[in-house]
């Protein structure tokens, strides 16, 4: 592992939340809740002016780490650092910086924008808060409009009165109000028409490209992430799988479950009459395992071994890891010994070598 | 568009098949909301068939009008919309002229339907059994016991392990692959002839999408079953359907196999939706995307209504395109003349 020179944007290490089932009063007294750790221990780190993809099934985590970096909600465990600075405890007046760096976009357009404000509000509410003083506000926010190519005219129109791309770009419009250094963006492209999606992921990569925007994109398309993020994490039931070089991980994935994630994705004439065999569905399985590895059950390559332990994260390649007992070094160069690293390897990834390649392309 | 009379594809959609008759086919459907001056056709003159055992995907962005006329076919169209013209003949019947009685009792016995979220298609109040066995006893003379027994080879048909034990869960008790199993299920409960599936997996993770995919395929070979399958995913079309539609503006613009669709579209819209998927294989960079917005159906151009985000629109799309028609397909484009 080389040295690194600055600290990346974001680094979370040993992060985790936690949330208590059967919150009724008769659960209590009968001591019948159960824990769920929706987010177990991830460590990951974002470097300056990379676009991060986040990807796994619904359910595994992938949006309550989003609100986590940016802070909605309180991790229960772990750290977050911002560019070498400790966050994870700040609140009130003390996060507002932070929380102005940090911007998100959602998935759903229609319950992230007031019904009831023109986009003019919208965004001179945003700059308000930005300490821009009035006069300038609607400039400032024609500006924004044209820098997501709406034209001027949207100003002056109600949400519903808007189409799902025009309403997201509306949305990142807000976001790039507060002028952040990463944005967390939550499926955002999911709930458009696929004549639409690059449209809305163009102009994010233009940002990226423009603005040097760092990105943490999650989604659950394997293609649209690939097609844009530098680096990919995969997670399942909390956790972070896999995580490396788009190209790399895509390629050949060494985790079982990212295997069957790309394996499922639809593959149009190439895939007729093609049987799947891949993972089982987590209906079949049955419930998560208390012990040993979360993807086991449904896992097809499953060992003993499996069962007992939760596995380690091993270096794949020197910036590719994979959290699996049948990860081995892609080369013989590779040192053998290294193999069972831990999570906290995952922090030594050159993610800042991984941007410098995106932004030479 | 509208002043193409397209004629049924149904006598020319295979030549090994053109002897036995269509499970569905639906000639110059129109749907439209509202009254009088304020009346919007929504789907405009929308015909095409599907043979015993086809499959026929049916894509096209959201607002073409893909689930209305599946609504429309099945008669369940919502407050506000009817049919202005068109027929609709299911397994030789002329479903316009059926009475609500006869409706009632065609739905669930000759087609079945599945929509894209499992959980409000199913009632929560009651067992999966419950409402297998209402189904099936609604159609068959069979007692509470009997029903039991079918609805249990049910859930075992459509891979649902210990069908047993889970006829007394309830919906919520289930993950959304398996309420869409159960929600399969029901709808092929009487075997019918035809299955009308309107994004039955856009809800769905993509392991769980593959196995509900797989199920359609097994089920179409095992009874024979045809499948309206609508769909926005261009790839999973690719996968599951025989045969596609293309809708654009409440109009089917391209009907062809499916290897035709993908290998060689002709309607410019075809193509740059094609061009717009996103694949796997594919390097990083721009994503394609066709330039503007879906229509508003109420403030449709004159002539074809993707003139304005086509990229080789010409004056004399301000006209009503032709359909130009082959052995195998249909596109309604000025180009292909």
């Amino acid at each position: 592992m080389k040295p690194m020179s600055a600290p990346p944007l974001l680094r979370l290490r040993g992060v985790g939340k936690t949330y208590t089932l059967g919150g009724g009063p008769w659960a209590r007294l009968l001591r019948r809740q159960v824990a769920l750790a929706a987010v177990a221990d991830v460590s990951l780190e974002i470097g300056k002016g990379e676009v991060l993809g986040l990807v796994g099934e619904s359910g595994s985590g992938k949006s309550t780490l989003g609100r986590i970096v940016a802070r909605l909600i309180n991790a229960s465990s772990g750290e977050i650092a911002y560019q070498g600075q400790d966050v994870t405890g700040l609140s009130g007046a003390a996060l507002l910086p932070y929380r102005r760096k940090v911007q998100l976009v959602f998935q759903d357009t229609q319950s992230s924008l007031n019904p009831r404000k023109r986009v003019s509000r919208a965004l001179q509410e945003a700059l308000a808060a930005r300490g821009v003083v009035a006069s300038e506000r609607a400039e400032e926010a024609r500006a924004l409009l044209g820098m997501v190519g709406l034209a001027p005219g949207v100003l002056a129109r109600y949400p519903h009165e808007l189409s799902g791309g025009q309403r997201q770009r509306v949305c990142i419009a807000r976001g790039l109000a507060m002028r952040p250094e990463l944005l967390v963006a939550d499926e955002p492209v999911s709930a458009l028409d696929v004549s639409l999606q690059g449209q809305v992921i163009n102009l994010l990569m233009r940002l990226h490209e423009d603005l040097g925007l760092t990105m943490l994109f999650i989604s659950h398309d394997l293609a649209v992430v690939r097609r844009i993020c530098t680096r990919i994490a995969v997670m399942y039931a909390g956790r972070i799988v896999e995580v490396g070089p788009s190209d790399q991980l895509m390629r050949a994935p060494a985790h079982p479950y990212t295997q069957a994630l790309i394996e499922a994705v639809p593959k149009g004439l190439a895939g007729r009459g093609h049987r799947h065999r891949f993972a089982r569905p987590a209906s079949v399985a049955g419930r998560m395992p208390s012990q040993g590895c979360p993807f086991q059950p449904r896992c097809p390559q499953a060992t003993p071994v499996c069962a007992e332990v939760v596995p380690l994260s091993v270096a794949v390649t020197s910036d590719h890891y994979a959290a699996c007992v049948l990860a081995r070094p892609a080369s013989p160069s590779a040192d053998p010994d290294v193999i069972p690293a831990e999570m906290e390897e995952i922090l030594d990834v050159p993610a800042n070598d991984a941007a410098e390649q995106h932004a030479r392309r | 568009m509208s002043a193409i009379a397209a004629e049924p594809m149904a006598a020319r959609v295979s030549a090994s098949q053109a002897e036995t008759a269509p499970v569905l086919e639906v000639s110059d459907l129109r749907i439209g909301f509202g009254q009088g001056p304020n009346l919007v056709a929504v789907v405009r003159d929308v015909s095409f068939a599907i043979m015993p055992g086809q499959s026929m995907g049916l894509v096209g962005e959201s607002g073409a009008g893909k689930s209305i006329t599946a609504l429309g076919i099945m008669r369940l169209l919502p407050r506000g919309a009817r049919q202005l013209a068109g027929t609709v003949r299911l397994a030789g019947r002329n479903l316009t002229a059926a009475s609500e009685r006869d409706m009632a009792r065609l739905r669930g016995d000759v087609v079945g339907m599945i929509f894209q979220d499992p959980l409000t298609s199913l009632n929560p109040a009651f067992s999966v059994g419950r409402q297998l066995t209402d189904a099936i006893r609604a159609h068959r003379a069979v007692g509470t016991s009997a029903a039991m027994g079918i609805a249990a080879d049910l859930l075992a048909l459509v891979g649902i392990t210990s069908p047993r034990a889970r006829l007394a869960s309830f919906p919520h008790e289930l993950s959304g692959g398996m309420r869409q199993r159960v929600a399969i299920a029901i709808a092929v409960a009487c075997e019918p002839k035809l299955l009308i599936a309107d994004e039955p997996t856009t809800a769905l993770d993509v392991t769980v999408q593959a196995q509900v995919i797989e199920l359609l395929a097994r089920l179409k070979e095992e009874i024979n079953l045809s499948l309206l399958f609508i769909s926005h995913n261009l790839d999973l079309v690719a996968e599951v359907c025989d045969v596609v539609s293309v809708m654009y503006a409440g109009a089917i613009v391209e009907a062809n196999r499916v290897e035709a669709i993908f290998g060689m579209p002709r309607h410019p819209y075809t193509r740059e939706l094609l061009r717009c998927v996103p694949r796997l294989t594919d390097g990083s960079g721009p994503l394609p995307a066709i330039p503007g917005e879906p229509p508003r159906m109420e403030t449709l151009p004159p002539g074809c209504a993707f003139t304005p985000r086509c990229s080789q629109a010409h004056h004399r799309c301000r006209l009503p395109p032709p359909t130009v028609a082959d052995a195998d397909g249909r596109v309604c484009c000025w180009l292909a003349t």
